[in-house]
């Protein structure tokens, strides 16, 4: 009878009122499951902070989620620009923003993202071609 | 320690109707209709009150005690949630409704008002020393600690340790009565009067408590029309008894409890849908640097209980200008925090919506919620008895509930069935 739970959500471009809403589904799942509460938190921050990314900067996407019994697993692939040097957007405090931006006004653009991903998860892999897009892979145990 | 899930609110199968109204309303999604009649699952309800507001047909009440209460004790001392006195029209002294309580029949009176500004006092100083575990969330309102116990796990560290101001209340006012009236502790009867079923429910099964010193709690909606004609009777010369100020009688309102805290950094909340998406946000970190949450279940606060008379906003505003003319606070702290204060147990977590007992079982079962939904089609009409199709989905993968059980599913295997026994019709 096991089985895993296969998850998959189109995410619109600057759509900012439906942003937190794949997070908020998969924390639905995750909640009704024998899972640590925090485990739950930071499953539920890395994929709003890969929303957001989508929403913002990448022209939107399609987010996959696999929960399996040892781990969840998520595949963020976007419509972006792609990132010309991976390593610098890694750095926490990193953001292509400009500091006048009307996107600052809403708390965003503080450089969080890729690296509260990285944060948040077990395992964390990015792939990225400039024109095309980046996809981002990452995992939580969930034991 | 609350494992009984002891509830207050009571449905009346005779007036029932098997209508949705209240399936809908539920915000933890708590009631079911089957075979036609209601049926609140004790473990998900948290006494909010809001199928009691809803249900055109009255069957929900809430159980509290009756007015015949004081004849069971040789002494009885009242205490009145602050929300009483905002039911009053042109009410201008707080005095005036307490001489009218002793006069229908109480020995004493003790404001839960009072002790609010001790429970503020307190809080203002655990606030401070404990300012790097902040946000606190204030545990005033049961109902609100009950969401967080059963939904909200990651918060449960931010509730402010301290019971709700009628338990200190209570306790003060057992020793006051004991000392005036010379009489054992089970002759004295503590008499609550309140806004909402859910302190009924923390009176009977209290969280973070033990026992309560509470011995009964009746309704506002139940001591109003019977206090009126002896307001009155003493509204020329009221005896001085009222010991509460500005910030204690303002906990009555929503904002009413931060004011009291002397910060700006506060948020305040109230209904219960707004309380639980302040609490969704709260948990996903979405907030600054807050000290101080104030939730209460009811629109407007305490005055917007369910068994309060008054419209919760005319209500605030009378309460607001009851206050205007009152001292600050009027009780302080002596020099240590009085026990009965602080909660004796920690609250712990209650995991009443997970399914499967152990990580597969619940995935398993999921993944058939998932693929149960996606055969259900999605109008959450609840015909079936279930909020959503969702909440069907779920009902029937813990097995309380049947496929058939989807009226629109049903419809359509019928309507296809006919067309193939008679496919010319």
């Amino acid at each position: 009878m096991e089985k895993n739970i296969k998850l998959s959500y189109i995410v619109s471009p600057n759509d900012f009122l439906s942003a937190g809403a794949v997070s908020e589904d998969v924390k639905a799942h995750l909640e009704e499951m024998e899972i640590d509460s925090e485990i739950i938190r930071k499953a539920t921050l890395a994929i709003y902070e890969s929303e957001l990314n989508m929403i913002i900067h990448a022209n939107g996407g399609i987010i996959d989620i696999e929960i399996t019994p040892d781990s969840l697993n998520v595949e963020a692939a976007d419509n972006g620009p792609g990132i010309p040097d991976i390593e610098q957007a890694m750095e926490p405090g990193f953001t292509t923003l400009k500091p006048n931006s009307d996107m600052k006004a809403k708390g965003i653009g503080k450089g969080r993202g890729l690296s509260n991903i990285r944060k948040c998860t077990d395992f964390f892999d990015i792939e990225t071609e400039l024109g095309c897009g980046t996809t981002i892979r990452f995992g939580i145990d969930l034991k | 320690m609350g494992a009984e899930f002891y509830h207050s609110v009571h449905l009346d199968v005779e007036l029932c109707k098997g209508c949705i109204n209240c399936i809908k309303r539920c915000p933890t999604q708590a009631i079911r209709v089957q075979h036609g009649k209601a049926k609140i699952i004790k473990e998900y309800c948290i006494d909010c009150g809001e199928c009691i507001r809803i249900c055109p047909h009255h069957a929900k009440s809430a159980t509290y005690d009756s007015i015949d209460i004081l004849k069971k004790y040789e002494y009885t001392v009242a205490l009145p949630a602050p929300s009483l006195y905002a039911q009053f029209n042109n009410l201008d002294d707080i005095d005036i409704v307490l001489s009218a309580l002793k006069s229908f029949g109480f020995d004493d009176t003790y404001e839960v008002s009072a002790a609010a500004e001790m429970v503020s006092e307190m809080s203002r100083n655990y606030i401070k020393k404990h300012r790097e575990d902040a946000p606190f969330i204030s545990t005033a309102c049961p109902t609100v600690v009950r969401l967080i116990r059963v939904r909200f796990p990651n918060l449960l560290d931010h509730l402010l340790p301290f019971a709700a101001p009628v338990e200190l209340a209570a306790q003060i006012a057992v020793k006051n009565a004991m000392e005036k009236s010379g009489l054992p502790r089970e002759k004295i009867g503590i008499i609550f009067i309140s806004p909402c079923p859910a302190k009924v429910t923390a009176c009977k099964d209290p969280i973070g408590n033990t026992y309560s010193e509470v011995d009964g709690v009746i309704a506002i909606k139940d001591i109003y029309p019977l206090l009126l004609p002896h307001m009155k009777s003493v509204a020329s010369d009221p005896e001085k008894c009222s010991v509460s100020g500005r910030i204690g009688v303002g906990w009555g309102n929503s904002g009413g409890e931060s004011a009291g805290l002397l910060t700006d950094n506060y948020l305040a909340a109230d209904g219960i849908e707004n309380v639980i998406r302040v609490l969704e946000d709260l948990e996903d970190q979405k907030f600054g640097d807050l000290e101080f949450i104030e939730l209460g279940a009811c629109n407007g606060g305490c005055v917007g209980g369910v068994l309060c008379v008054e419209n919760p906003y005319v209500a605030q505003s009378k309460l607001k200008k009851l206050c205007k003319y009152l001292p600050i606070s009027r009780n302080h702290l002596g020099d240590e925090v009085p026990q009965g204060a602080l909660f004796e147990t920690e609250i712990e977590y209650e995991p009443v919506y997970k399914i499967g007992k152990n990580l597969a079982e619940s995935l398993a079962l999921m993944a058939r919620i998932d693929e149960l939904c996606k055969k259900f089609p999605g109008l959450d009409c609840g015909s079936c008895g279930a909020p959503t199709c969702r909440a069907l989905a779920e009902d029937i993968a813990r097995g309380f509930a049947r496929e058939g059980d989807c009226i629109p599913l049903l419809k359509e295997s019928i309507l296809s069935l006919s067309e193939t026994i008679s496919p010319n019709q």
